[in-house]
């Protein structure tokens, strides 16, 4: 098992407003900087309790989370601290230059050569508004940067690229990123678990409730069978807010009082709620640009955090899903714009400190038995 | 037919009958533009898609390999021999100089044409050629994976079963002509050519990956490797829009091919 923690880079004390947030905003003294200390102050305790890796997404636009290059904000985390596992969870492809990313990782790569794990993600909604990027292409977008990606990655002598949507005629990567560098593909869905099956990635998946990742679990690993590929629960991460307390009662006040882990805030927060994100939510799942946008698509948000308690109750919550899904890497968002740091802190502590072992502990004895 | 008559007037379409090094050749003419002499692969002369797509700016002259026709051809020894036979056929066609289309086997001719007549030669286009190959055993395919080899999207084509009897007759000649894994002769050969080079390679090809043409890269002083996404061995049939537009390209430019000309520029 593994354990992991997603910063989102927060900045902190931020007026609210819809997305994307108004530069104006930014333009306090100190507040980018701040964020920026406080995630790696979170990151230095993660590694010091034992924490097995420190993961960064990318998202732009926002005070919610300060991470529009997910390779900036993994070098800072690398830089700063020594061996603790670096995850760039993950870059938004569609938005970005596939050979640009490699590049990146490439020298991500030789400041933190042995800890990193990459990601890639489709992107949520509101980001194909960042630089407007067209949504109804975005899977085969995706699907031929992965490819492009992979040959910078391993192509020994200089190349052109006849693709679909790229056409590059020298390629060159360097440095080439390490042929170990594990990779990660969002898996949140049957035919996304069935593309991360078929390419031999970790399959990533997020914030749906356990029977619902169960279901995914068994498309990656039945694809997976079928292709020949024994996998296990490290193949397997799964993300979701915790919010852990010295009582359950504490954590039910925190929570209550700053409505830490309210996805559907988070989702509205992102742009989630406007119509051009509704729009780009139904393209990406293959809605034509003249048809009426489905009921539904979206699934209903939880409200709180699937692992919120003490350190026993939460321990015991995670233990549960790994059972009941058979998923081995557990990376639990701890800390956002709206939780007090001091908070955050002390949830990754007892995250740290008390949670982990226990969970070690009970998941030995249900293996055990 | 002289060479003035050969550039003042448009050349016949359709098949033609050369002599050329002791042999009968059929060569199968289409198109219109500069001369592009096309030599195929192990499974006979063939038009893809992309090839196809390519007599729109060239005149492209299909050659039928001796041996792979009617007629049994014990006589070619070698890629190189065969080469020969090929530079007889430009000299028949009354084709000083010319462009040159290498696909798999014909790769390896191709190439061997390039070494012996660089100088006619005036831009080599190499499809998934067979020299310098992985140590990979197709006799250890599987149907499907023999179909996946070759073929991305065999739903776009019209697959011709070879004629099982034919391909016993022809299959010596295509070892002799495929030659060793790994030639150093051509190697070494090869480093001196200064033909402008592109050689394509399939994403998806089963049978040689991108090594080869990774290979061709490294020890050709003037050469591009394009690695065609979504294509398997059969690159020209798996991606005839792709094919033909940087092949044309290339043909047309040169390694100046490289230089983006499209256009970024939205509204004026």
């Amino acid at each position: 098992m593994k354990f992991s923690v997603f910063h989102p880079f927060p900045n902190y004390g931020v007026p609210e407003s819809t997305w994307p947030n108004p530069p104006r905003l930014s333009r306090v003294p100190g507040l980018a900087r701040d964020g920026i200390d406080k995630a790696i102050t979170f990151a230095l305790r993660a590694e010091a309790v034992g924490v097995d890796q420190v993961s960064v997404a990318e998202h732009h636009y926002s005070a919610k989370q300060l991470s529009p290059n997910s390779a900036i904000g993994a070098v800072l985390v690398a830089q700063a601290t020594t061996t603790v596992g670096v995850g760039l969870l993950g870059s938004t492809l569609p938005l970005v230059n596939p050979l640009r990313l490699a590049e990146e990782i490439g020298m991500l790569d030789a400041i933190a050569g042995g800890r990193l794990m990459v990601g890639f993600f489709r992107g949520t909604p509101n980001e194909y508004l960042t630089y407007g990027s067209n949504p109804w292409e975005s899977k085969e977008v995706f699907q031929e940067q992965v490819e492009l990606l992979q040959a910078a990655w391993r192509e020994p002598e200089p190349f052109a690229w006849v693709g679909r949507h790229f056409d590059y005629r020298t390629v060159s990567v360097w440095p080439q990123p390490s042929e170990e560098i594990p990779i990660l593909v969002a898996a949140n869905s049957p035919a996304s678990a069935e593309y991360a099956a078929r390419k031999g990635f970790i399959a990533g998946f997020a914030f749906a409730p356990p029977p619902v990742i169960a279901s995914f679990a068994s498309v990656y690993r039945e694809t997976s069978a079928a292709l020949g590929r024994e996998i296990g629960p490290d193949d397997m991460l799964y993300r979701a807010f915790g919010l852990i307390a010295d009582t359950d009662e504490e954590a039910e006040r925190l929570q209550e009082r700053t409505q830490y882990g309210n996805f559907g805030n988070l989702d509205r927060a992102m742009g989630g709620a406007a119509p051009a994100s509704a729009r780009v939510a139904a393209a990406m799942k293959g809605v034509p640009a003249d048809a009426p946008i489905p009921e539904g698509l979206r699934p209903p948000a939880m409200g709180r955090p699937l692992f919120m308690g003490s350190p026993e109750t939460v321990a015991r919550q995670i233990a549960a899903f790994v059972e009941t899904t058979g998923v081995g890497r557990i990376e639990l968002v701890l800390s956002d714009a709206e939780l007090p740091f001091a908070d955050a802190m002390r949830s990754l502590d007892l995250f740290g400190t008390e949670v982990i072992p226990r969970v070690r502990e009970l998941v030995d004895v249900a293996v055990a038995s | 037919m002289t060479i003035d008559q050969q550039e003042t007037s448009a050349p016949r379409s359709g098949t033609r009958t050369v002599e050329a090094d002791g042999f009968a050749v059929a060569v199968d003419v289409r198109g219109e533009g500069a001369p592009l002499i096309a030599i195929h692969g192990a499974g006979g002369p063939h038009w893809t898609g992309g090839v196809d797509l390519l007599t729109r700016s060239a005149t492209v002259y299909a050659v039928e390999l001796p041996g792979f026709g009617a007629e049994v051809n014990d006589r070619t020894e070698s890629a190189e021999d065969m080469a020969r036979t090929v530079i007889a056929v430009a000299d028949a066609l009354g084709l000083e100089t010319f462009d040159l289309l290498g696909t798999s086997m014909g790769g390896v001719v191709a190439s061997w044409v390039a070494v012996l007549a660089g100088d006619r030669v005036t831009r080599l286009v190499l499809e998934a050629p067979g020299a310098f190959r992985p140590d990979r055993d197709p006799s250890s395919f599987t149907p499907e994976q023999m179909l996946a080899a070759f073929h991305a999207h065999p739903e776009r084509k019209t697959l011709v079963q070879p004629d099982p009897e034919k391909q016993r007759r022809v299959w010596p000649l295509v070892g002799r002509i495929m030659g060793p894994l790994h030639d150093e002769r051509l190697a070494a050969a090869l480093a001196e050519v200064r033909v402008p080079t592109l050689v394509l390679a399939g994403q998806k090809d089963g049978l040689f990956g991108t090594e080869t043409g990774a290979h061709y890269r490294r020890i050709m002083p003037m050469c591009s490797l394009a690695i065609v996404y979504d294509a398997a061995h059969d690159i020209s049939g798996d991606r005839p829009e792709a094919f033909a537009a940087v092949v044309s390209d290339f043909l047309r430019r040169g390694l100046v091919y490289a230089v983006q000309e499209r256009s970024t520029l939205l509204y004026p």
